[in-house]
């Protein structure tokens, strides 16, 4: 496998895995500190919430190594799309049945209420799902409760969702 | 080679490397989400609804393989336990609400960001979503520090297990449920990743 199919091709699921592993422990190995996005989501939330009230933007956005890793995320990610052809925009989820203005009201509403949720549980359970994620391999019974209540949940939503829209979503 | 090994400590960076290395990793971590689909929302939803199995075993993986290797390399002092403190019900209830988040969204924070940047402009309403999340729980802060915050007992910290190929350790557990599962992943549903459109 030559590099340039190896970064262009798909990945089998044992490369993606090791490699996000590998990851996560290099991370602890070079950071040396608990690891998780919370506090770095709380300084954009609170950046967002000072432009605003100022309605204008005085200073840059806070940028430590929590943001600047979203940052990474955001650039690797761009990078990848577009290497890998999975770049594609996109108004609506795909497979969302209706028209556009449909199917992007119903993005507006699932998003929203769905990224709602999200953080919200995240915030409550104390750390970001990365946090979790590095948390659970460091054997942390929070992490793992978590975790298992986050699986189970959501498969089991899913299903059901799916169900009630005859397999549409 | 062992006592090169056996000097290797946690580095531990200071601010400014800290910040180089994490925008480094993050672009290396963004590049990876995205070949394993986990931005992706139909092979999210393909995974949830347990018609593909791709992204789960590869979430499986990751976590089996973490584990092993925390467990090796802090047996030899290579990396430190950093958890933050947990507590049973919020725990428990903060899985609930973000597994029903994600049955209806598909994200994570991290998977949301990646989405944005594949394309996904709808992406932008979970971001959205999830600072109003945030913006509330600020708000609510006081209330929820003297009540669910404190709903049940803090959880122990984990204990380091004398042997690691014991199955008094929990290593030795999580190996064998995260290889029993992959394996009938494996064997019952297909991989389920998207095909780039060259392929199409």
């Amino acid at each position: 496998m030559s590099i340039k199919s190896s970064l262009s091709g798909p990945w089998p699921f044992w490369i993606t895995g090791a490699v996000l592993a590998f990851l996560g422990i290099f991370m602890l190995y070079l950071f040396d500190d608990a690891l998780g996005m919370s506090d770095g989501m709380l300084m954009i939330a609170e950046f967002c919430k000072t432009s605003a009230q100022e309605k204008a933007v005085a200073n840059p956005p806070p940028l430590d190594w929590q943001t600047g890793f979203l940052g990474g995320i955001f650039i690797g990610a761009i990078g990848c799309a577009f290497i890998s052809g999975k770049w594609k925009i996109r108004f609506k989820p795909e497979n969302t049945p209706g028209g556009m203005a449909v199917g992007a009201g119903k993005a507006i509403l699932t998003g929203f209420c769905g990224g709602f949720l999200v953080m919200l549980g995240l915030q409550l359970s104390g750390d970001s799902f990365f946090g979790q994620w590095i948390s659970a391999m460091q054997l942390s019974a929070g992490s793992w409760i978590f975790l298992g209540v986050f699986i189970a949940t959501s498969i089991i939503t899913s299903v059901l969702l799916a169900r009630r829209s005859g397999g549409k979503s | 080679m062992i006592s090169i090994i056996a000097q290797i400590v946690p580095l531990a960076l200071s601010p400014n490397s800290r910040l180089a290395c994490a925008i480094l990793m993050g672009i290396v971590f963004g590049f990876v989400l995205i070949k394993g689909d986990f931005p992706i929302g139909k092979a999210i939803r393909a995974n949830l609804t347990l018609k593909a199995g791709g992204i789960c075993k590869s979430f499986l993986l990751s976590i089996a393989l973490g584990t092993l290797l925390f467990a090796v390399l802090a047996e030899r002092g290579i990396v430190n336990l950093h958890i933050r403190p947990a507590y049973f019900w919020p725990s428990l209830l903060g899985g609930l609400l973000a597994g029903l988040g994600v049955a209806l969204c598909s994200r994570v924070p991290i998977t949301a960001v990646a989405s944005l940047a594949a394309g996904r402009i709808h992406a932008i309403w979970i971001l959205l979503g999830m600072g109003f999340a945030i913006f509330c729980v600020n708000t609510a802060s006081q209330w929820l520090s003297g009540t669910i915050f404190t709903w049940g007992s803090q959880l122990p910290e984990p204990q380091r297990s004398p042997e690691l190929f014991s199955f008094a350790n929990p290593v030795v557990w999580i190996l064998i449920f995260a290889g029993a599962a992959i394996l009938l992943l494996q064997f019952a549903l297909k991989d389920g990743t998207e095909k780039p459109d060259s392929e199409k």
